[in-house]
């Protein structure tokens, strides 16, 4: 009998479990059930406690970083709200200013106006806090200004010269030296003056300029700034005799290492720039003669005074004349611009007359 | 109101601006040079910082700036090259759409003339090379300026080509291809890519182009190979088809449209219509005429043939090299090799042990490999050489053992091959052969009986007695052929074929020598066949006083009966005619004397069948007329010449179509074919029945029909019908004569 069980026990390993409808498959022998229970779920990415309350400098540097992405947003009031938390945390170390200001300096052209007021507050606090700063990247943010400069947009061009007075303000060295007669230029198309008297300029735009309202005020604020730019690049840079008080050699300056920033960067060694070819530059004087100014570099006060005596002052004292005769605000403004032009003509000539004696 | 006037003085955008400057750019000089300030410092700010985001402005501003660029050439003398620099140096930092707006600003300035299209091919050229392979990292970018770079070049091309052609462009873009071509890369295929779209529009026809894809076809790289015997291959046919397809194009009809005109209310609109439609008739006819289109093919126009095959066999065929190369490529290099072959007449003779690797019935696309060698051979092979082949086809293909399609696939390679090159056989296998010529089995019989035409025509005495025909049999017992066609002897045909046929022809006829030579009707061509009415008729015009009772379909019968015979038969017969013409057109004043002095001539010409003679005395007395030379044709086609002088030479330059090698293979239709078949003849036609009282188009009754309908009585006293009556003989006749003469011209 033992025989007969052990037989059914024995195909009983070899029959196929039966599949039923609507239930389950069943397990295989070998399976292990793998599944388990939690009580809670920790989602620290999305924990409520705000982090900027904790605070420690890595965490808020990385915040900061992402919030910088939001200086593109598509949204003015959005970027105009990061500008002003930006501004309010501003860090003290000074590593994160580089990308603050990469990130923030395209909004100089900004189409809206309360993103731009954002900027030029930050700005100011910005350099207020590292002094080197605009020193340091003057030479990125002056294009952005020219580029704003000669914007089409009249409400960009008329602010802009407010960042430049914050450039001349804080890092006014940079600025000078680097894009002394580009800045001239943008200033020219700026206040609609022409550089050179030919017939065919005889400009609408003059006419037309004074069509919108806020022109004649912003003239002025545009000819204040014009006059500072030019008395920061006329100044001389020698440091004050009264605080050396030891005697040097005239020449020692020359042989130490330079106190300024890239100081071989008109070089042009490691920009690359659009080349001109000769074939055009041959006809140029023929066109504009400030053109091959481009090409002089602006790096002491004694050749930026004469670029600015030869080329410039003659029209800007004719284009102050007319504006003088409008009166008001930018009257006062134009008569100031007029007396420094005519100081430094006589200061010029003065110096000729000495280096004759 | 206010705001909007300041908008139109004031520019508040570029596109405005644009429009203004365009307009008057003395006045908006500063707004312009302002505009132009601001482009140079976003190009700084991009070169200092390439890929910043304001990218849509700059591209706005480059596309203001070439736009009204020519309206201030001095100030803007450095902005192409600029552009070009950019697009040359910086096209990596570029985005995709800044890139593309330069180039077209680049085209923009071109077609300005602004820059010459020499530098704009050498500025974009390199960025086919640049964005195309493994190099490139954004791929549906970099397809796009692809494809704007090639359009804009073809575009260009055209351009500069139509009317008279720019060499000196055409040459520097030559010589920028085949530097391409000499680097060892894939991108070569860019220039055959470039030059077959230009040869397939007929812009570049020369054996230069032509060059450029030999040197393709050398390269090193399979792609640009393959690509370059596509180009031999397939190129001219392309360029045919094209040029159907713009003649289809122009298929208003000028005159209609006038007509149109006249009857129609006359708006400008109209007549603009009709002259717009002038406009393009004229142009299209003049490219037509006036190009300096040459029609060669691409095989025609190389410059060294002999080499190039030498050079195409060996480092693409031979030995290892033909490994880099799949089935399909190596057959259309096969294919191109052959062709080059049986074109020129080129001798290498390696090719032909080459193929006997390839002839055997499981080869795949046996039948391509059969069609190249059909083409390889021509008559200045030694025969040893395509003897091989053919034993080989013979062992292989055909045989008692092998599918019926086999069998009939070999025969007729064989027959294509020794179509031209007949001494390729010996007679043994020719004899087992044709004894296929019983087969069961339709393709190989039809395919033996072909075997055996040819050689009835090429040398009969190759074949069994039984299989020689009776135009043979007769010609060689009378001693007429000379023997075997022999190696190197050329058979070569002076003057014009068949003209001997003409001459005679025209005797029959009693035309003198110069007759129809003037009339206007024998110099006009016809585009359909000219049927022998035509032909006919000027004859009976020329002597139509004379009594001829043949009428025209009897004297077509009675050439067909005439004419073979009368080969054959020998002069006597002919004289009789002669005299009998002779005698006919005795009393004609200035022809009977020239008939009577070129009589003794026209004998000599007609007694041996001499060619050279009737084709001098023709020739000297008489210039041949379009209808002459259809005469010719159509004597030609009598007499079956086409048979005896062996034209087949001539085949040389014909392609093989591998799908005629196998021969009719008829396959049981399906039950769905066989009803579509069915289908496809009735789709179309209408019921069958009167077309009475139904219109072609829907239209409401004409006035015209209407007055048909009109009762009789309503009309009769209506003076139109009164008037008829009453009108004078002379009237009525008129009317009459108009009425006749009406309906004769709706009869043609």
């Amino acid at each position: 009998m033992g025989s007969v069980r052990k037989k059914k026990e024995k195909q009983k390993d070899f029959q196929k479990a039966k599949l039923k409808v609507g239930k389950t498959k069943l397990k295989p022998t070998n399976h292990t059930d793998t599944s388990f229970v939690a009580k809670t779920i920790s989602l620290p990415s999305q924990s409520i406690v705000n982090k900027t309350s904790t605070t420690s400098t890595a965490e808020f540097e990385a915040d900061l970083i992402k919030r910088l992405s939001l200086t593109k947003h598509h949204a003015n009031q959005t970027r105009k709200e990061t500008l002003i938390y930006i501004e309010q945390h501003l860090p003290n170390e000074p590593t994160l200013y580089k990308q603050i200001l990469t990130a923030v300096v395209p909004l100089i052209i900004d189409q809206s106006r309360s993103v731009r007021e954002a900027l030029i507050s930050l700005l100011t606090a910005a350099s207020e806090k590292q002094s080197n700063l605009m020193e340091l990247h003057a030479r990125s943010v002056i294009l952005y200004i020219h580029s704003a400069m000669t914007h089409i947009n009249s409400d960009i061009r008329n602010d802009s010269v407010k960042f430049l007075d914050i450039l001349i303000k804080y890092g006014k060295d940079a600025v000078i030296r680097s894009a002394w007669v580009k800045t001239l230029k943008a200033y020219f198309s700026l206040l609609s003056w022409t550089l050179n008297d030919s017939k065919q300029s005889v400009s609408l735009a003059i006419t037309t300029s004074s069509v919108t309202k806020t022109s004649s005020k912003s003239k002025g604020v545009i000819l204040d700034s014009f006059v500072k730019f030019i008395k920061a690049g006329v100044q001389d840079e020698q440091l004050d005799p009264s605080e050396v008080n030891i005697t040097i050699h005239h020449l020692t300056g020359k042989y130490l290492i330079p106190s300024t920033p890239q100081p071989f960067a008109q070089l042009k060694l490691f920009q690359r720039e659009t080349l001109a070819d000769d074939s055009t530059t041959k006809n140029k004087n023929t066109v504009d003669t400030t053109i091959d100014l481009n090409t002089v570099s602006c790096e002491d006060s004694q050749t930026r005074t004469k670029v600015l005596v030869e080329f410039f002052i003659p029209q800007i004292i004719k284009h102050s004349k007319e504006v003088v005769k409008e009166g008001g605000e930018q009257g006062k403004a134009a008569r100031s611009l007029e007396k420094l032009c005519d100081a430094i003509l006589v200061k010029v000539k003065e110096e000729e007359e000495a280096a004759r004696d | 109101m206010v705001k909007r006037r300041t908008a139109a003085i004031l520019p508040t955008n570029i596109i405005l601006l644009q429009n203004l400057v365009r307009r008057d750019p003395e006045s908006y000089r500063e707004e312009f040079l302002q505009q132009y300030a601001h482009y140079e410092s976003l190009r700084d700010l991009f070169m200092a910082q390439p890929g910043s985001q304001n990218g849509d402005e700059f591209e706005e501003l480059i596309g203001f700036v070439s736009a009204v660029c020519s309206c201030y050439p001095k100030e803007t003398a450095n902005f192409p090259n600029e552009l070009k620099s950019l697009i040359a140096n910086n096209h990596r930092d570029l985005t995709p759409e800044l890139r593309e707006k330069i180039i077209q600003c680049l085209v923009m300035l071109r077609n300005r003339d602004i820059i010459t299209a020499e530098s704009l091919i050498q500025t974009i050229f390199p960025l086919l090379s640049a964005y195309s392979g493994a190099a490139n990292v954004n791929a549906q970018h970099s397809k796009a300026l692809r494809h704007q770079v090639y359009s804009t070049l073809i575009s260009l091309l055209k351009n500069v080509n139509t009317g008279a052609k720019n060499q000196k462009l055409n040459r520097s873009t030559q010589a920028l291809l085949f530097n391409l071509l000499e680097q060892k890369d894939a991108q070569g295929v860019w220039a055959t890519k470039l030059t077959r779209e230009l040869w397939r529009r007929g812009i570049w026809d020369d054996s230069r182009t032509v060059e450029i894809m030999t040197q393709a076809t050398l390269h090193p790289d399979s792609k640009v190979v393959v690509s370059g015997v596509k180009f031999f291959l397939g190129a001219d046919k392309e360029r045919e088809e094209n040029f159907e397809e713009e003649s289809d194009e122009e298929g208003f009809d000028l005159n209609s449209m006038r007509h149109k005109m006249n009857i129609n209310k006359k708006t400008g609109k109209r007549a603009k219509k009709l002259e717009a439609a002038v406009k393009t008739m004229k142009k299209k006819n003049s490219a037509k005429h006036s190009a300096t289109y040459l029609n060669f093919s691409a095989i025609h126009l190389l410059r060294d043939p002999q080499g190039f095959a030498e050079q195409v066999f060996e480092t693409h065929l031979q030995g290892k090299n033909s490994n880099k190369f799949d089935l399909e490529q190596k057959i259309a290099l096969m294919n191109l090799l052959s062709r080059l072959i049986g074109t020129h007449k080129l001798t290498v003779l390696g090719i032909y042990s080459f193929f006997l690797k390839y002839l055997t019935p499981k080869q795949r696309d046996v039948t391509q490999v059969m069609a190249a060698c059909a083409q390889a051979s021509h008559d200045l092979v030694p025969p040893e050489s395509i003897n091989v082949m053919v034993r080989k086809i013979a062992d292989e293909f055909v045989s008692d053992g092998v599918a019926p399609e086999v069998a009939a696939a070999g025969i007729n390679t064989i027959r294509e091959i020794l179509s031209r090159a007949p001494l390729a056989i010996d007679q043994t296998l020719l004899h087992d052969l044709t004894e296929y010529k019983g087969s069961k089995s339709k393709p190989v019989n039809i395919a033996a009986k072909s075997l055996i035409t040819l050689y009835r025509e090429v040398a009969p005495e190759m074949l069994h007695r039984k299989d020689r025909g009776k135009v043979a049999t007769m010609e060689i017992s009378a001693g007429e052929r000379n023997g075997l066609p022999q190696f190197g002897v050329e058979s070569n045909t002076q003057g014009i074929p068949g003209i001997e046929l003409l001459a005679k022809w025209r005797e029959e006829q009693g035309l003198a020598a110069n007759d129809g030579e003037d009339d206007e009707a024998n110099w006009e061509v016809d585009d359909e066949e000219v049927d022998g009415e035509d032909i006919e008729g000027d004859w009976v015009t020329v002597e139509s006083d004379k009594e001829y009772e043949i009428s025209d379909d009897e004297d077509e019968d009675k050439k067909k009966e005439d004419a073979v015979p009368e080969l054959t038969e020998g002069k006597e017969a002919e004289k009789m005619d002669e005299d009998s013409d002779l005698d006919l057109s005795d009393d004609e004043e200035e022809g009977a004397e020239k008939i009577e002095e070129d009589a003794p001539a026209a004998e000599a010409a007609t007694a041996p069948l001499d060619a050279e003679a009737a084709f001098r005395e023709l020739a000297s007395t008489r210039i041949l007329t379009p209808a002459d030379f259809a005469k010719i044709e159509e004597l030609r086609n009598q007499a079956g010449v086409e048979k005896i002088l062996g034209t087949k030479t001539q085949r040389n330059e014909e392609q093989v179509d591998s799908g005629s090698l196998v021969g009719p293979v008829k396959y049981k239709q399906l039950r769905e074919e066989r009803i579509a078949h069915a289908r496809e003849g009735r789709d179309e036609r209408d019921k069958f029945g009167s077309h009475r009282g139904k219109r072609d188009a829907p239209h409401s009754t004409t006035n015209r029909e209407k007055a048909r309908k009109k009762n009789f009585v309503m009309m009769i006293h209506k003076r139109s019908v009164q008037g008829k009556v009453k009108r004078s003989l002379r009237d009525k006749q008129k009317v009459l004569q108009a009425h006749i003469t009406k309906q004769k011209k709706k009869g043609h």
